[in-house]
């Protein structure tokens, strides 16, 4: 591996799921990992995977819609480099049945700790700087969610808005929108991941691993040309609609 | 866990329009990986330097528009019992006009370079590719197919083609354990821009100075790109477009000063 300057990512959501993936992903290229997540075992969970392999990883335990804590992790971070704005919430109700409490809740953590992570961020990221910002195929669409697909068309604009806004400081800003990802987020949906796994093109889920690839494709010090995309990783369930004639 | 599949070791890539810019830094990305690379072009001077300087290459002089191109590559895979697991199809041309000024016979050329070549040679490496389970064809498309730009109207148009038969040919084949994905550069500096870029004022001022990046591109930046989509590390991504552009699609307002230019 090539000599890299000291580099310090930040994954938020970092205790479990598609979080944990990519905080070992990073780790991988070199980055240490500032592992943050509002549950304290899972965080420390996947510190202990990530030291126990050889790699430098600490937890900070926090609620990332806490503005002050918030600012002091990025504060606190040496050689912060790296941005994951990966953690997030989801959950299922009819539109009808939706109050604007749900729509706000779920844009404080979905949307708004987002921003003021960027923002705080943006203040301190080096030259080659890089965020990545987890989206879904579900910004683009999706039943029995509106406030979780809007929060997250809320995360699209976001990226795209940051990407021109801090391309002047090279710094990169690019968002993953996965599909069905085999998380705890979705055991926990009614369906079943059965019910959801017929339903794409391959036959086949996505995994943590698949989405954490495309984040670290957008990390690497030699992607500084791709800037403002919105990759969609989602076993081309989005592509076309299935007809026979 | 299996977290680092960059290694393309005992796979074969087909990459047209290998001799030089774009493609040239594609076959060498992939090579870089353990590829194996059938370098196609109709000139056979860079492939042919490839080819010298890399044992891992096989070069294939043959034209796109040429309907027995798929034999000659396959003649080349039989010859030493190789399967096709990834197809590269960047072989293009460009050159700007309106629509007032492009002839038919200007808009057939690009359709038939740009689209019915790759589409042909696609049709081919599928029916490969699903006797060996699966595989991944990247195209070269352009932002230009995307959003369109002035006086370019056979090529963005042939350019907007590519983009819809990534997506369909996505589609068609996901369930054989193919993937279909395609770039879409921006203005990068190959042979075939260089020129413009040195002689045309309105070119740099557009496409460079109103990049949000203000820069053009180079051939490695497409290279990295299309290695990721072709890679095992892409398992999940089909249908996709990516632009590779600087940003420049997507806004063209380039700001005085930067936001926070030192700290
Ligand atoms: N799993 C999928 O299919 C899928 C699809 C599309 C998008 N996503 C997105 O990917 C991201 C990760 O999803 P996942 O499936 O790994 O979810 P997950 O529920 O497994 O993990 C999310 C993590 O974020 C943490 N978290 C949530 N709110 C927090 C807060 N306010 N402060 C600090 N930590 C908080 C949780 O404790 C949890 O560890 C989310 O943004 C999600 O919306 C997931
Ligand atoms: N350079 C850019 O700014 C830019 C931007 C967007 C898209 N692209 C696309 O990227 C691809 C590569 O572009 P480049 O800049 O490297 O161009 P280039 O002209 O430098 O190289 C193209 C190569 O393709 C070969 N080729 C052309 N027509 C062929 C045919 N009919 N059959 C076989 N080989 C053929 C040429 O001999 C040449 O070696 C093209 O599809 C182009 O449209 C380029």
């Amino acid at each position: 591996m090539p000599d890299l300057p000291p580099s310090t990512a930040i994954v938020t959501g970092a205790g479990s799921g598609i979080g944990r993936a990519v905080a070992q992903r990073l780790a991988l290229e070199g980055h240490d990992i500032v592992v943050v997540d509002r549950t304290a075992e899972c965080a420390q969970e996947t510190v202990r995977l990530l030291t126990d392999a050889g790699y430098t990883a600490r937890a900070v335990v926090m609620d990332i819609t806490n503005e002050a804590d918030t600012q002091a992790l990025i504060s606190e971070t040496e050689n912060l480099r790296v941005l994951v704005n990966n953690a997030g919430i989801f959950n299922t109700r009819d539109f009808d049945e939706l109050t604007t409490d749900d729509l706000r809740t779920m844009n404080e953590v979905n949307l708004v700790a987002m921003f003021t992570l960027c923002q705080q961020a943006s203040r301190v990221l080096p030259e080659g700087g890089r965020i990545v910002n987890l989206a879904s195929r579900a910004a683009f669409g999706a039943r029995n969610c509106a406030h979780y697909v809007a929060s997250k068309a809320g995360v699209v604009g976001l990226t795209k808005a940051l990407a021109l806004e801090l391309a002047e400081n090279h710094i990169t800003v690019n968002a993953i929108a996965p599909g069905v990802i085999a998380t705890d987020m979705l055991l926990e949906r009614a369906e079943g991941l059965e019910g959801l796994r017929v339903q794409q093109p391959t036959g086949k889920l996505g995994t943590p691993e698949h989405i954490a690839h495309a984040v670290a494709f957008f990390v690497d010090a030699r992607a500084d040309y791709i800037t403002g995309q919105i990759l969609v990783v989602d076993g081309g369930r989005s592509v076309g609609g299935s007809a026979t004639f | 866990m299996k977290l680092q599949l960059k290694d393309l070791s005992d796979r074969t890539a087909i990459v047209t329009g290998a001799g030089q810019g774009i493609g040239a830094a594609i076959s060498e990305a992939l090579l870089a990986v353990g590829a194996r690379v059938v370098a196609v072009d109709r000139d056979n001077t860079g492939i042919d330097a490839m080819a010298e300087a890399h044992p891992g290459v096989i070069a294939v002089q043959g034209d796109v528009t040429d309907e027995t191109l798929p034999q000659q590559i396959e003649a080349a895979l039989d010859e030493i019992g190789l399967q096709v697991d990834i197809l590269v199809n960047n072989a293009g041309v460009a050159r700007g006009a309106h629509a007032v000024d492009t002839s038919d016979e200007d808009f057939t050329r690009f359709y038939e370079i740009n689209v019915l070549g790759l589409f042909r040679l696609s049709r081919w490496a599928v029916t490969r590719m699903m006797q060996s389970g699966g595989g991944s064809i990247v195209n070269t498309a352009s932002i230009f197919g995307e959003i369109g730009a002035q006086n370019s109207c056979g090529y963005s148009a042939s350019k907007a083609a590519v983009i819809g038969l990534t997506r369909q040919m996505a589609n068609d084949f996901g369930p054989n354990g193919i993937r279909v994905n395609a770039v879409a550069p921006g203005l990068i500096e190959t042979p075939l821009t260089a020129e413009r870029i040195r002689t045309e004022a309105w070119r740099r001022q557009v496409m460079i100075e109103g990049a949000p990046l203000r820069r053009a591109g180079q051939p490695d930046d497409v290279a990295r790109a299309v290695r990721f989509l072709a890679s095992e590390e892409a398992a999940f991504i089909t249908g996709q477009v990516l632009a590779v552009d600087g940003g420049w699609a997507m806004g063209r307002y380039p700001r005085e000063e930067a936001i926070h230019a030192s700290n």
